[in-house]
C-alpha cells in the first residue's frame, strides 16, 4: 500500500466525553432492548443493529502516524435466522503489517427467568487470528450464550499504518440500524475532503480540541476539530433481483486526504487530480511499468498476424488470441500482482494482468491501446468529481482505431471485440494515458440482448406437436449462451425445455459459437404432447425464449432495476392442426405498453383454415428503471406473464356441423 | 529375482522391434473405446503411499490426463488441501498440446494458495491452479507429494470418476512388515499383488483400459459411486493419540478416549437440570424436556482445529458458551441426560441424504457427523443435536437409513439408524377458492406438515420476511402469483400449522371465450425435475419418502357451471400411490378436487427408475388437465 512518511511527533489530548443516551457505554445495557421483540420500523428484520460506532484517532508509534479506529457494534438478535450475526469474521490487510486488529472483546446480554440482566463475556482464548494468504488475515470469534432475544456487543481496535486511508463509513447494512456514529479526530494539519452519500438526515457536529505538537524541538499549539456524524433508524438494504451494486445504495461517507498544512506554515497538496493519479499509475511498477515489458511473441500469434493488414482485424486476431490462450484466475484488481511476464508464462493471471498483456500485444502490432479503469456492475457507479482510485475495481482495454473506440476485456472469454462488456455498461471509465487520458462514458446504443425464434410446428391427429425452431441469439444474449454451450454442453438442451411439460428435444444443432460477428444459431427439433381436458387440447406459444418466471414477485422494492442492457424477444411462425380439429376462441391480438412506453408486448395471432400464424414480440427501449417506477413494472410483468401463459385451445370438429 | 532380471532384458531387446512406445502425451494415440462417455481420460497414474510408521506416511502421485472437451475442464483445475495432518510437499504441473508437445510448466510456488476451513475458523490451506485450455484436447501432468502426519485416514485408491476413462493406473501401498493393511474393493473386482521385503510389505493394484462411467444424476454420493479400493490401517496414531481401527469396537475406544473427561458439568447445572425434569413422568418426557432446552438455548457453530476435528469441546465449555459443533453438542446433550440418569451415546455417522451406509465388515473412517443415541430395549431414541427445529426422536434424511458407530465406554458398536417412512414426512393442504365471474378470486388455505416438510415450513415461512414468504409460495410450491396475501404460521404447533389467504387476479390458467380452464389445484403438488430415465445402472435417491394430501374446493360464480372434470387417477404401484377425485355439488355450486400422492421409499433401484419417472410424469400430466367451467 502506498504510504506517506512524516517526521512529526504529535501529542494528543484524548479525553472522550460521549455519555449521551444514544451511545451507552460498552457493557451498559437498557433492559428495554432485551425485552424488545421486533424492530419498530422493520418488522421482518432477523436482527437489529442498535449501535454501530467508529472512533478514529491519529496516534504516533515509532515516530510514525497510525490511524487507529475503535469499532463497537451492538446487535439485537430477533429471530433464529439472526443468530449468525453472532459469528464474526474480520479481515484485514496484513502485508508488511499494514493493518492489524487487536483488543477484541465481546459481551452477550440476556434476561434470566426473573428478567434480571445476565452478561456473558467473550474469552480471549476463543478469539482466533489466522492468516488467509500473503496479504490478508482474519480474526474470527463467536459470542457465547447467544439465543433469540439476546443482545450481543463486541469491540476491537484497528490500527493502520497510514495517514491518508481513513476508512469509509457505512451507515447502512443488511439489517436495520438504530444509531450509527462515526467520530473522527484528525490533527488539523491533515485536510480531508469528505463525500457524503446519504439520503437520510445526518447529524454533523464539530468540536474544537486543543492539541500540541513537537516539531523540530518546538512545542506548537493548535486547534484540531473533531467531527461526529450520526444517522438514526437506517433501514436494511437487502438483495433484490436486477439490483445494481449494493454500494450504490448503501448510505456512507468517504474521505480523501487533500492537503497537509504543516505547523510552520508550509503546505503540501496531496489531493490528487485525475491527471496526477494517471501519472502515478503510469509510473507504478504494478501498472504503467508493466506496459513497458517486452513479451516474447509466440510463433502462432505472429503467423496469424502475418497477412493481416488493417488495424481492426489485427485487433480481432490479438484479442481472440489472448481470450483463447489465457485464463483469468478469478482475482480482481486494478494492479498486477505477479507481473505480466509471469502471467504470460503461466497463461493465467488476474484481470489487470490479462489486459496489460493484451495492451502490450496490441501496441506491438502498432495499435493505439490503453488501459481503461472501470467499475463493474457489482462495484457500482463511478463519480468522476472525486479523484479516488478506490472507485475502480477493474482495468480493461480501450482500442482506438480512427474514429472508433473499442472496449475489450481480455478476461472475458466469450465477449466479442465489438461489444462493450455488459458488466461495465452505463458507467464512466478513465483512460489511463498521458496524452489520450480522460473520461469516457461506456454506453451501447446499438446492441441489445436479442433473441429471435423462428417456429414451425404441426399437431398430429394423436395430439402431439412436432416441430422445428431456430433460435438466434444476438448481442448480449450470445455471450452467456456460448459459455454454457462450451462448458456445459450436455445440459445445454435443458435450457429450452419448458418447465412442467413433456417436451422432448430430439436434436439440437448449434452454429456460429466461434464467429463473433454472427448470432448464435440454435436449431431444435422438438416434440411436445398437447395437454388436454375433456374434448379440449391446448398448447402455449411461450416457447424457447427463456421467459419462464416473473422475477418481480416482491411487493417492496428499495433499489433501482438494472437489466444491464436492453432486451428484445421475438417468436414468429406457424402451427398447423389436423383437419378434424378446430380452434376455440383464440387469444386476442394485443399490444401492451408500459405507461412510459419503454416496454411493448405485441401479440398477433391470425387464424387460417387449420393453422395459425403468429408473431409475439417483447421489446425494451430502456435497461434501467428507477425504484419509483417499480409498481408500474411489477404490474406490467404480472400482466405480461398472464398474457404469455395464455394457451391456444383446439377441439375436435363436431361431425354434424 | 532371477526371473525378473531376465524379463527386463527380454523386453529391452524386443520392445523397439515390435512396437514403438505409445506417447501418452499425444492425444491422437487415445484408443476410441476410451473416448466413449468420457470428457477426460486418465492416461497414466502412478500413486505410491508409503507408511513409515504409525505417525508418518508419504504419498507421491504422478498423473497424466487428457481433457477431451470443455466439460472435462474440472480436471484442469489442480487443487490440493493441506492441514495439520496432511501437507502438500511438492507439486508440479506440466501442460501439453494435442500433439503432446510440452507448452508449459508450473511449480508449486506459482500456484495460488488460500487458507480455508469449514467453520468459523480457518484450519487448512488449499493450493490451487487452473490450467488454461486454448483448445481441446489438452494433456496435463500432475506430480505431487503429500506428507502425512497421523495415519488414521489412508488415502483411498479412487480409480475412476464420472465421465472419465482410465488407460493405465497403478497404486501401491508400502507398509512396515510389522504393520497391517486392510483394503476393500468397491464397484470393481480387483486384487493387489503383494510382495515382501525384509522391512516392508508392498501391495500393488493395477488397472488398464477402463471405459468411462456415464453420469447418472441423483445417484448415491460420489464416494460410493465409482470403482475404488478403500484402504485402512489397523494401528494408527493421530497427533500422538495411538489407536486401532481393526474393529469398530477398537475405533470406538480410541474416539471415546479422546473425549474422556469432557463429560463433566458444573454442579449448579446438574441441579438445575434435575429440577427441570423433576415432574416428568418417564424418561421419554425427560428427554423431550432436555432436548427442547438444548434447542432453545444452544446453537450450532462449527469450529474444527487439528485434533479438535475428532475431540469435542467439553460439556462445561458448552454449558457456559451455549454453542458447539455436532460433536460438542452431542457430547453436551449426552452429559445433561447423564445428569438426570439417562444413558446415551454419541454416534458417528456419514451424513447427507445420498450417502451409503458404511460397510459393517470394513472398519474405515468415513464419518463426517455426530448424532446422539439413547438406547432403550425396543425403543431407541435418536437426537440430531445441531438442529433447533426437529422433533425429539426424528433424524430426518440427513442421517437415516444407514449405520452409525455408537461410542460406548466398551468401544464402538455399529447400529442401523431408522428407515425413512412416508408417514413421517407429510404435507397436507386444504384450500377453498372463491372464484368470481371476472376470473379473479380469493383463496384460503390451511397447511399442516410433518418431518422434512415441517422443517421447510419453519425455515421458509415462519419468521420469514413477507416477500420471501410470497417467493416460497410462488416459486417453490407453484402457487398463482397473488396480488395480496396474509400468512400466519404457528411454528410451535406440532404440525407447524400455517394458514394463508391469497387475493388472485386471475384464477384460471387460461380462458377461451367465456370458458374458464381451472387447474386441479392452484399450486403444483409435484414440481421437481427428475433426470431422464435412459440406461440407468445406479439406484436413484429421492431426498425422502413422503405423503402429500390436497383438498381444493372451488366455489363457482353463481351463473357458472361445470363443463368438464379431469379424469380421476388411481395409480398404485410398488413405489407409490397417486389418486385424484373430483365432484361437483350443484346445490352449493362447488367443485371439490382431492389428491393423494405418496412415495413409499426414497431409494429407487436402477431398473425401477423409469417406472418411477413415468409415475411422476403422470402426476405432472394430471396438473395440465383442466377443470372446464362455463356460463350457464
Amino acid at each position: 500500500m502506498r504510504k506517506q512518511s512524516l517526521t512529526l511527533i504529535l501529542l494528543l489530548a484524548s479525553n472522550f466525553i460521549f455519555a449521551q443516551k444514544e451511545l451507552p457505554s460498552y457493557g451498559k445495557i437498557d433492559k428495554d432492548d432485551l425485552l424488545m421483540k421486533e424492530c419498530e420500523f422493520d418488522k421482518d428484520a432477523e436482527a437489529y443493529k442498535l449501535i454501530s460506532f467508529g472512533d478514529v484517532n491519529y496516534q504516533i508509534t515509532g515516530g510514525e502516524f497510525n490511524i487507529v479506529t475503535e469499532r463497537r457494534v451492538r446487535i439485537k438478535i430477533l429471530k433464529e435466522k439472526g443468530l449468525d450475526k453472532a459469528n464474526i469474521k474480520l479481515r484485514f490487510y496484513n502485508k508488511l503489517n499494514y493493518e492489524n486488529i487487536n483488543s477484541v472483546s465481546g459481551i452477550t446480554y440476556n434476561l434470566d427467568n426473573s428478567e434480571k440482566i445476565v452478561t456473558t463475556r467473550l474469552e480471549k482464548s476463543s478469539v482466533y487470528t489466522k492468516k488467509i494468504n500473503n496479504q490478508v488475515s482474519e480474526v474470527s470469534f463467536t459470542l457465547p450464550g447467544v439465543k433469540v432475544g439476546s443482545v450481543i456487543e463486541y469491540k476491537f481496535t484497528e490500527t493502520k499504518k497510514s495517514i491518508a486511508n481513513l476508512d469509509d463509513w457505512y451507515f447502512q447494512d443488511d439489517i436495520p440500524t438504530r444509531t450509527s456514529i462515526y467520530r473522527i479526530l484528525v490533527p488539523s494539519i491533515f485536510k480531508f475532503v469528505t463525500q457524503l452519500l446519504t439520503y437520510q438526515q445526518i447529524d454533523q457536529k464539530s468540536e474544537d480540541i486543543n492539541q500540541s505538537i513537537f516539531y523540530e524541538q518546538e512545542n506548537i499549539k493548535f486547534v484540531s476539530s473533531e467531527k461526529t456524524y450520526t444517522m438514526r433508524d437506517v433501514p436494511a438494504l437487502r438483495d433484490e433481483p436486477y439490483m445494481g451494486a449494493p454500494k450504490d445504495y448503501l448510505q456512507r461517507i468517504i474521505f480523501q486526504l487533500s492537503r497537509i498544512e504543516y505547523p510552520n506554515g508550509r503546505e503540501e497538496g496531496v489531493m490528487s487530480t485525475w491527471p496526477k493519479l494517471t501519472k502515478e499509475l503510469l509510473d507504478d511498477k504494478d501498472f504503467g511499468l508493466q506496459l513497458k515489458k517486452n513479451l516474447p511473441h509466440t510463433k502462432l500469434l505472429d503467423d496469424s498476424l502475418k497477412n493481416v493488414k488493417d488495424d481492426y482485424n489485427k485487433m480481432l486476431v490479438i484479442h481472440g488470441y489472448v481470450r483463447k490462450n489465457m485464463n483469468w484466475d478469478g482475482r480482481e484488481s486494478i494492479y498486477s500482482t505477479d507481473g505480466i511476464k509471469s502471467a504470460w508464462d503461466k497463461k493465467s493471471g488476474n484481470n489487470s494482468e490479462l489486459n496489460f498483456v493484451l495492451i502490450d500485444l496490441l501496441r506491438d502490432a502498432g495499435l493505439h491501446a490503453y488501459p481503461l479503469l472501470v467499475s463493474t456492475k457489482d462495484n457500482g457507479i463511478v463519480n468522476p468529481i472525486y479523484p479516488f482510485l478506490q472507485q475502480f475495481n477493474n482495468v480493461i482495454t480501450l482500442v482506438i482505431i480512427g474514429e472508433k473506440r473499442y472496449v475489450l476485456n481480455a478476461a472475458d472469454k466469450y465477449n466479442p471485440s465489438y461489444l462493450i462488456p455488459y458488466d461495465v455498461l452505463d458507467n464512466d471509465a478513465l483512460i489511463v494515458d498521458e496524452k489520450k487520458g480522460g473520461w469516457i462514458r461506456l454506453e451501447d446504443k446499438e446492441n441489445q440482448s436479442k433473441n429471435v425464434v423462428l417456429f414451425f410446428a404441426q399437431v398430429s391427429p394423436d395430439a402431439e406437436m412436432k416441430g422445428q425452431a431456430t433460435v438466434y441469439s444476438y448481442g448480449y444474449s450470445k455471450n452467456p449462451k456460448v459459455k454454457k454451450w462450451k462448458e456445459e454442453k450436455s445440459t445445454f438442451k435443458d435450457n429450452f425445455k419448458k418447465e412442467y411439460t413433456g417436451m422432448t428435444i430430439e436434436t439440437l444443432q448449434v452454429k456460429n459459437e466461434d464467429i463473433d460477428t454472427l448470432p448464435l444459431e440454435q436449431k431444435i427439433d422438438f416434440s411436445l404432447p398437447l395437454n388436454s381436458s375433456g374434448e379440449y387440447k391446448y398448447f402455449t406459444l411461450n416457447l424457447f425464449q427463456g421467459l419462464e418466471k416473473n422475477p418481480f414477485i416482491a411487493d417492496k422494492r428499495n433499489t433501482d432495476i438494472d437489466f444491464d442492457y436492453r432486451q428484445s424477444y421475438l417468436i414468429t411462425g406457424k402451427v398447423i392442426i389436423p383437419d378434424n380439429y378446430e380452434f376455440e376462441e383464440l387469444p386476442k391480438s394485443i399490444k401492451m405498453i408500459m405507461p412510459d412506453t419503454s416496454i411493448v408486448l405485441k401479440r398477433m395471432i391470425q387464424r387460417g383454415e387449420n393453422s395459425i400464424d403468429f408473431r409475439i414480440s417483447l421489446d425494451f427501449s430502456r435497461s434501467f428503471y428507477s425504484v419509483d417506477i417499480y409498481p408500474d413494472l411489477q404490474e406490467f410483468y404480472k400482466e405480461l406473464f398472464n398474457a404469455l401463459n395464455e394457451q391456444i385451445v383446439i377441439k375436435k370438429k363436431n361431425v354434424n356441423s | 529375482m532371477m526371473k525378473k532380471i531376465l524379463t527386463i532384458i527380454f523386453l529391452f531387446f524386443i520392445t523397439p522391434l515390435c512396437f514403438s512406445q505409445i506417447n501418452i502425451y499425444d492425444a491422437s494415440t487415445l484408443p476410441e473405446s476410451l473416448k466413449e462417455n468420457a470428457h477426460s481420460v486418465k492416461r497414466e497414474e502412478k500413486i505410491k503411499f508409503e507408511v513409515k510408521d504409525k505417525d508418518q506416511a508419504r504419498l507421491s502421485v504422478h498423473q497424466v490426463f487428457t481433457v477431451l472437451d470443455g466439460e472435462g475442464e474440472d480436471v484442469l483445475f489442480f487443487i490440493n488441501y493441506s492441514d495439520e495432518f496432511r501437507k502438500l510437499d511438492n507439486a508440479e504441473i506440466k501442460v501439453f498440446d494435442a500433439h503432446g508437445n510440452p507448452v508449459n510448466k508450473y511449480k508449486m510456488k506459482e500456484m495460488n494458495s488460500q487458507a480455508v476451513g469449514d467453520g468459523l475458523v480457518v484450519d487448512g490451506r488449499v493450493y490451487f491452479f487452473r490450467v488454461a485450455a486454448p483448445s481441446y484436447p489438452i494433456t496435463v501432468q500432475y506430480d505431487y507429494e503429500v506428507k502425512y502426519k497421523g495415519t488414521l485416514n489412508y488415502p483411498d485408491y479412487r480409480i475412476e470418476k464420472q465421465e472419465q476413462s482410465v488407460e493405465y493406473s497403478t497404486y501401491s501401498v508400502t507398509i512396515p512388515a510389522t504393520a497391517d493393511l486392510r483394503f476393500k474393493a468397491q464397484n470393481i473386482s480387483l486384487s493387489p499383488s503383494i510382495s515382501n521385503t525384509a522391512k516392508n510389505k508392498i501391495y500393488t493394484w493395477e488397472v488398464k483400459d477402463l471405459p468411462a462411467v456415464p453420469r447418472e444424476d441423483g445417484s448415491v454420493s460420489y464416494e460410493s459411486s465409482y470403482p475404488a479400493i478403500l484402504l485402512a490401517p489397523n494401528q494408527f496414531s493421530m497427533d500422538g493419540h495411538d489407536g486401532d481401527i481393526s474393529t469398530w469396537k477398537d475405533f470406538g475406544l480410541w474416539y471415546a478416549q479422546l473425549a474422556k473427561g469432557s463429560f463433566k458439568l458444573p454442579d449448579k447445572t446438574v441441579s438445575t437440570l434435575q429440577n427441570m425434569v423433576k415432574d416428568a413422568k418417564d424418561d421419554k418426557e425427560k428427554i423431550k424436556i432436555l432436548y427442547k432446552y438444548l434447542q432453545s438455548s444452544f446453537r450450532y457453530v462449527s469450529i474444527q482445529l487439528g485434533i479438535g476435528g475428532f475431540r469435542p469441546f467439553n460439556a462445561a465449555f458448552v454449558d457456559e458458551k451455549k454453542y458447539g459443533d455436532c460433536k460438542a453438542l452431542s457430547n453436551y446433550m449426552s452429559a445433561i441426560l447423564n445428569a438426570v440418569g439417562i444413558v446415551s451415546y454419541p454416534a458417528l455417522i456419514n451424513a447427507e441424504y445420498n450417502k451409503a451406509p458404511v460397510d459393517p465388515s470394513f472398519p474405515h473412517n468415513s464419518f463426517n457427523h455426530v448424532i446422539l443415541c439413547i438406547p432403550e430395549n425396543k425403543d431407541t431414541t435418536w437426537l440430531e443435536c445441531t438442529s433447533n427445529t426437529t422433533e425429539p426422536g426424528v433424524l430426518g434424511n440427513f442421517t437415516e437409513n444407514r449405520n452409525a458407530l455408537l461410542i460406548t465406554p466398551d468401544g464402538g458398536v455399529l447400529v442401523a439408524t431408522p428407515m425413512s417412512k412416508p408417514s413421517e414426512n407429510v404435507f397436507s393442504l386444504t384450500t377453498k377458492v372463491n372464484l368470481r365471474e371476472d376470473a379473479s378470486g380469493e383463496s384460503e388455505s390451511v397447511l399442516k406438515t410433518k418431518g422434512e416438510y415441517k422443517e421447510e415450513v419453519i425455515h421458509y415461512l415462519a419468521d420469514e420476511k413477507k416477500d420471501d414468504q410470497k417467493k416460497y409460495l410462488v416459486r417453490r410450491l407453484g402457487f398463482l402469483l397473488p396480488d395480496d396475501f396474509k400468512l400466519d404460521c404457528n411454528r410451535n404447533d406440532d404440525s407447524a400449522q400455517t394458514s394463508f389467504k391469497l387475493l388472485i387476479q386471475k384464477v384460471p390458467e387460461f380462458t377461451a371465450g367465456s370458458k374458464m380452464f381451472l387447474s386441479p389445484r392452484i399450486y403444483k403438488i409435484w414440481n421437481e425435475h427428475l433426470p431422464t430415465a435412459g440406461k440407468r445402472t445406479k439406484s436413484f435417491y429421492f431426498e425422502f419418502p413422503f405423503i402429500k394430501k390436497d383438498i381444493t374446493i372451488y366455489q363457482l360464480p353463481e351463473n357458472y357451471t361445470v363443463e368438464n372434470l379431469p379424469e380421476e387417477r388411481d395409480i398404485h404401484f410398488d413405489y407409490g400411490i397417486f389418486t385424484t377425485r373430483y365432484s361437483y355439488d350443484d346445490k352449493a355450486n362447488t367443485i371439490t378436487s382431492t389428491a393423494y400422492l405418496q412415495l413409499n421409499q426414497n431409494i429407487i433401484p436402477a431398473e425401477k427408475f423409469s417406472e418411477v419417472k413415468g409415475f411422476f410424469g403422470s402426476v405432472v400430466k394430471e396438473y395440465t388437465e383442466k377443470i372446464v367451467v362455463k356460463k350457464k
